[in-house]
């Protein structure tokens, strides 16, 4: 069959991913820019999984040379390329899955020179992800992006076990995607034009087919007034007799001169559906604890020149609050569909959008205002104009992640989860490298030296423990585990751990979904993942 | 606790090695999509020494964004090939077969196929190809892995004969929901309602005429609503004409305003003289393409942005006016028209089909739509739906990321790797506690704390599944689907072999389809059709049931259940050639009848020889020759096939 020509190629090619962040997500995407540390088969699989959806660019980092052992696990080298860049080769091949992707490599000087010289610019990255960085290196470099503020995530496969940890000083969360989002209708604090609007309609002389017609919030609505003014109330039924009461209000407001007798015991469409929808619509409108807690952060009560344009928007939606908003939030000015017609649906539409717009002004005016006062570039303004309205829409569900720094963890917290017994068991792996330089069970040179390696780390565990020995059944059986892996990379755990950490970096890119807070553990034996705090 | 993680490409890995390495099975992956590109990189860098692929499709500029074994140029080729050409790019050492086809309908994939592999895995996108391999597994008793993903969330979950759930012993929700015909037809009161409608009307006009279920989209005045208006259904019988006559009287001069004043007019008008329906409903109100042409209005669904100053939306995310959708349907229908004509001309020469099938990613076949329903739903009072939206719910387009897909492979990887570890243990422990370890696993990226992986352990089997929970053998009959028609199917394997009267035959496929009905007569016409026309294939099966009065107590009845299966050959040659493959589950079935129904068998000699007969061939090869020989030696033919001395008396 013959095809018409194709609209937009790259509409079409990311099709089915812009309906999970939409085109701003895109944007936001393709125009984010990430440094990759270590080209082995987890840091090529967690790249393969943000150049395929149109990351802007990226920079890998690596200065070893393609081996065996890297054929043998990763996708994007090829035994005909031993001994050649690593870098090199897995740039190639990774820019082939997507030619709108822009991508660079350095192989020359390796990081820890790289870290030594400090002349690279690390602030150029939205993200910076580690694949299986030595711990020496690492902190290094964690305590460098610590004072950048550029987000670190630190992947690692070891046997089948993987792991990821965000390091990040602060990370804004736009849009939560939250499941559970109810309408932002304030029945029970309207908007002024929503009650004209309500008044302008009289139920007794509405005809039958406006009466069909009439949109559930106003019947609710209507509902209310009737109900608030028989009990001399200003609040929403709460108590189950007043709801009772409520509901009988409501049956009453059905019937109507023009129905026949017939029709009165049918139930109306549009009042079924006010009827059903009391438990999203009636609800108190206050101020969400999430945006309260923003408002009483220091960083927006301590606005600088060098503050975050977040904080600035965050502080002019303070400023709405305590003033014009009385109390709350800018109207989010969206209607979820109602069994209505269209004239009646975009009136009410449109009432609420109106808010909206006045709302966002009010921020928007409050914010330059700020900007002024701290005496901001005026290109950024510019950036920021869109940002107010995403953010006022959004306002309920600002979100602020900060995380420890790498450096301050504290191994000796002791687990009651064994997945984080597995990062505490990794970490001891880690203490054998810096002594020995190659990991337990790594080139093993004879069956006996696989109990001396296992030896020298309970070892480790001892010393690290302070002396005390008092080393679990199960911890003793991890470290075995950790010792028979010797630091292989199965390709299966790398692919998992890869996109895992991928779409941890797109979270942290497009500013939508909430990011780790701040450890993953993935457990291959038993098929677990656990989320925990260092 | 580790016994499971024996296997693998490093020595460190393999010390406590047990049961089957990859690199000595065989694994078959059904699907080369987001997972199946996925799987197949695992699968070769994780040195499974055999992997067979399948997959129907030729690639699309969609599935660039994660099926990262294609490029652009490879745009429009098969799935299946280039898959398998860039593994081998990557592991020259492979052994990896690709084929293209559906796994539904294609006669190669018959059970011996599946028997070659260690290990099915699905990476499939629809529930009626998941459900074929499902039970292409439990019949050959092959472990099988489905694995799949929709946006953020996916899953790999663990099928075994007999000792876990199968994929059928959940109710899955329907994937393409229903609809109610008088919805859609008389009173949508949904966008959807209108893009179904949109979706017929496209069939209608230019869809496959002889398609049973190309329904049709003209008022529907058997609305059971409808039931007191019988008068006037009479005096409008005339507005009765379905809209695939009349467009086949109008296609001659095909004017594309008096389809529009057709369907947007006239059959609204009469719509509205259906009373009852509008009693409770605001009544449509017809538009005529001059006054549409007129309507600047815009209609706006409740979701994202309104203000069009502030909206940086691609035009195609943007609700448009209605006389836009006017201009957009005239549009559309003058290119349909044209292809449809060209497409005639096409199959004049080719095998291509003569008519032209809705396809999402064609613009012109979803400006159609987009219009239509929308123009539909201005008429009912019902939100306007964006092109990019009608896209995804026209489309049943399911969101897809790489991320999702590479967690969901590398998970099932590992599983797979566990249950070939687990293979030699499972050919004598036939309990779950065999696999206990193994467990389901789903997953959801999008969650803030943990949970983003779930184990869930496996379950026992579903006592009442229709698919896993009856072990007892199919009957298989060997027939060339082309040829063989219902009638023969009723009246020489049914009838004849299988010794029942006139049972309700449901083809087993998750459709509910009924065949041949107990209560109904047949229609001869469709007793004629051969079975490829009812979309049966190579390996469905039929459940023939039948409940018997017992003469003596006319309470009693027995209920009888024989399954069917049909497989399909090209070799057969004459329509009514039929092989029964092994005839010894006949043989059990009829002992098992007559411990059920001691009274009604005794004269059945002849008949027992007949079926004794095809229980002594053992193997394949000697029953296909015997089916040569009679094929071409009438008279034993007729012995075989027309043998109605039923072994068994059915009571009438």
């Amino acid at each position: 069959m013959s095809k018409s020509s194709i609209p937009c190629t790259k509409q079409i090619q990311y099709d089915r991913q812009l309906r999970l962040w939409g085109d701003h997500g895109q944007r936001a995407l393709e125009s984010g820019r990430v440094c990759l540390i270590g080209a082995n088969a987890l840091g090529t699989e967690i790249l393969k999984s943000l150049v395929l959806p149109g990351l802007g660019s990226f920079t890998i980092i690596d200065h070893q040379l393609v081996t065996i052992d890297d054929c043998g696990s990763n996708f994007f080298v090829h035994p005909s390329m031993i001994d050649q860049s690593r870098a090199r080769v897995t740039c190639e091949l990774l820019t082939q899955l997507n030619p709108d992707v822009h991508g660079i490599y350095i192989d020359k000087p390796s990081i820890d020179d790289l870290l030594q010289q400090n002349t690279f610019d690390f602030s150029q990255f939205n993200v910076v992800i580690t694949a299986n960085l030595s711990i020496n290196t690492l902190n290094i470099l964690a305590r460098h992006l610590w004072i950048l503020k550029i987000p670190l995530l630190v992947a690692r496969t070891y046997g089948f076990i993987g792991t990821i940890r965000l390091q990040v000083f602060e990370h804004y969360v736009i849009e939560v995607h939250s499941d559970d989002t109810i309408p932002d209708l304030r029945l029970d604090r309207p908007l002024i034009t929503f009650v004209n609007y309500c008044n302008s309609i009289d139920f007794k002389s509405l005809t039958r087919e406006e009466h069909l017609h009439l949109p559930s919030i106003i019947i609710l609505f209507k509902t209310l007034q009737l109900w608030q003014e028989q009990y001399n109330s200003k609040n929403l039924p709460q108590t189950r007799l007043e709801k009772d009461e409520f509901r009988k209000i409501l049956d009453q407001l059905l019937h109507h001169s023009a129905y026949d007798t017939h029709d009165k015991e049918k139930l109306l469409e549009n009042f079924e559906e006010a009827k059903r929808t009391i438990p999203s619509r009636l609800v108190k409108t206050h101020l969400p604890s999430t945006i309260k807690d923003l408002f009483q952060d220091r960083s927006c009560l301590e606005l600088s020149h060098q503050t975050n344009l977040f904080w600035f928007v965050i502080h002019a939606i303070k400023l709405f609050t305590e003033n014009e908003g009385q109390g709350l939030l800018p109207v989010r000015g969206e209607v979820p569909d109602m069994i209505t017609n269209t004239i009646s649906y975009i009136k009410i539409l449109k009432i609420y959008q109106e808010q909206a717009t006045k709302d966002c002004e009010i921020v928007n005016k409050y914010f330059f205002d700020l900007l002024q006062k701290y005496n901001r570039l005026p290109d950024e303004c510019i950036i920021a104009c869109d940002l107010v309205e995403t953010y006022c829409k959004n306002a309920a569900f600002l979100r602020v992640l900060r995380t420890t720094a790498i450096n301050s963890e504290n191994y000796l917290i002791d687990e009651t989860e064994s997945n984080r017994s597995w990062y505490t068991c990794l970490h001891l792996c880690d203490l054998f490298y810096e002594k020995f330089r190659r990991y337990p069970g790594e080139f093993l040179s004879d069956e006996t030296q696989f109990e001396t390696d296992l030896i020298d780390l309970k070892q480790i565990n001892r010393k690290l423990d302070s002396g005390k020995d008092l080393t679990s059944d199960s911890k003793q059986k991890f470290l075995e585990e950790l010792c028979r892996y010797g630091a292989s990379e199965l390709h299966s755990i790398a692919a998992l751990i890869g996109g895992c950490c991928a779409q941890e970096a797109i979270k942290l890119i497009t500013h939508q979904y909430v990011p780790i807070d701040n450890t993953l553990v993935y457990n291959g034996i038993e098929q677990s993942i656990n989320v925990f705090k260092l | 606790m580790f016994a499971s993680s024996s296997t693998s490409e490093n020595s460190n890995l393999s010390i406590n090695s047990i049961g089957k390495l990859p690199e000595e099975s065989s694994v078959l992956v059904v699907g080369a999509g987001g997972i199946g590109c996925e799987l197949l990189k695992s699968l070769a860098l994780c040195r499974f020494g055999s992997i067979g692929v399948i997959d129907l499709d030729t690639i699309e500029v969609s599935n660039l964004n994660r099926q990262f074994l294609f490029r652009r140029e490879h745009v429009g080729q098969p799935k299946a090939s280039v898959a398998c050409d860039s593994i081998r790019r990557i592991c020259p050492s492979i052994h990896i077969e690709p084929f293209h086809g559906d796994v539904l309908t294609d006669p190669r994939f018959d059970m011996s196929f599946y028997k070659q592999y260690d290990l099915v895995i699905n990476a499939l996108d629809n529930v009626q190809a998941r459900q074929h391999v499902n039970r292409m597994c439990l019949l050959c008793s092959k472990p099988l892995i489905d694995s799949g993903s929709t946006g953020y969330n996916g899953q790999a979950t663990l099928i075994f004969k007999g000792r876990t759930q199968c994929y059928d012993c959940i109710e899955k929700p329907k994937q393409q929901r229903t609809y109610a015909v008088c919805t859609i037809r008389n009173t949508p009161s949904q966008p959807i309602h209108c893009i179904v409608w949109a979706k017929f009307l496209y069939n209608q006009l230019f869809g496959d005429n002889e398609d049973p279920n190309n329904e049709d989209v003209t008022p529907d005045s058997d609305d059971p609503e409808n039931a007191n208006n019988e008068l006037e259904n009479k005096t409008n019988g005339h507005h009765r004409v379905s809209t695939r006559d009349w467009i086949h009287k109008e296609m001659e001069e095909f004017d594309p305003k008096r389809i529009f004043n057709k369907l947007f007019f006239d059959d609204i008008i009469y719509l509205t003289s259906m009373k009852n329906l509008w009693e409770k409903r605001r009544q449509p109100i017809p538009i005529e393409y001059g006054k549409a042409c007129l309507v600047k209005e815009k209609n706006q669904n409740g979701q994202g942005d309104h203000d069009e100053s502030t909206m940086p939306k691609i035009t195609d995310q943007r609700i448009q006016s209605i006389s836009d959708y006017v201009q957009m349907f005239i549009d559309s229908v003058n290119d349909l028209k044209q292809r449809s004509d060209k497409q005639r001309e096409i199959a004049l020469t080719t095998k291509e089909p003569t008519f032209l099938v809705w396809d999402k990613n064609d613009d012109a076949d979803l400006r159609f739509v987009t219009a239509s329903a929308n123009l539909r739903a201005h008429i009912f009072g019902i939100n306007l739906t964006s092109k990019f939206d009608v896209k995804s719910m026209a489309g049943n387009i399911i969101p897809a990321v790489a991320t999702t897909n590479a967690i969901v492979a590398g998970i099932t990887v590992l599983q797979a790797r566990k249950i070939l570890a687990t293979l030699p243990r499972l050919s004598h422990d036939h309990t779950l506690t065999s696999i206990n370890h193994l467990t389901n696993v789903f997953i959801s990226t999008d969650r803030k704390t943990g949970g983003i992986i779930q184990s869930i352990p496996l379950e026992e089997p579903n006592q009442s599944c229709i698919q896993c929970s009856d072990l007892e053998q199919p009957v298989r009959v060997r027939i060339n689907m082309s040829l063989f028609t219902v009638s023969a199917l009723y009246e020489r394997v049914i009838r004849n072999h299988l010794k029942m009267n006139k049972p309700d035959v449901i083809i087993a496929d998750g459709s509910g389809r009924i065949l041949i009905s107990a209560d109904d007569d047949e229609d001869e016409q469709m007793m004629l059709k051969t079975l490829d026309q009812f979309k049966l294939m190579n390996g469905t099966i039929l459940l023939c049931e039948e409940d018997y009065a017992d003469d003596t107590n006319a309470a009693l009845t027995q209920n009888m259940k024989i399954k069917l299966m049909l497989e399909h050959t090209d070799t057969i040659k004459d329509i009514d050639d039929y092989i029964i493959v092994d005839g010894h589950v006949i043989g059990e079935i009829k002992q098992s009848l007559k411990r059920k129904l001691p009274d009604v068998d005794n004269d059945d000699d002849d008949d027992d020889d007949n079926i004794q007969h095809l229980d002594d061939y053992q193997n394949e090869i000697n029953i296909v020759k015997k089916t040569k020989r009679l094929s071409t030696t009438p008279n034993e033919h007729n012995t075989n096939t027309n043998n109605n001395s039923g072994a068994i008396h059915m009571l009438r």
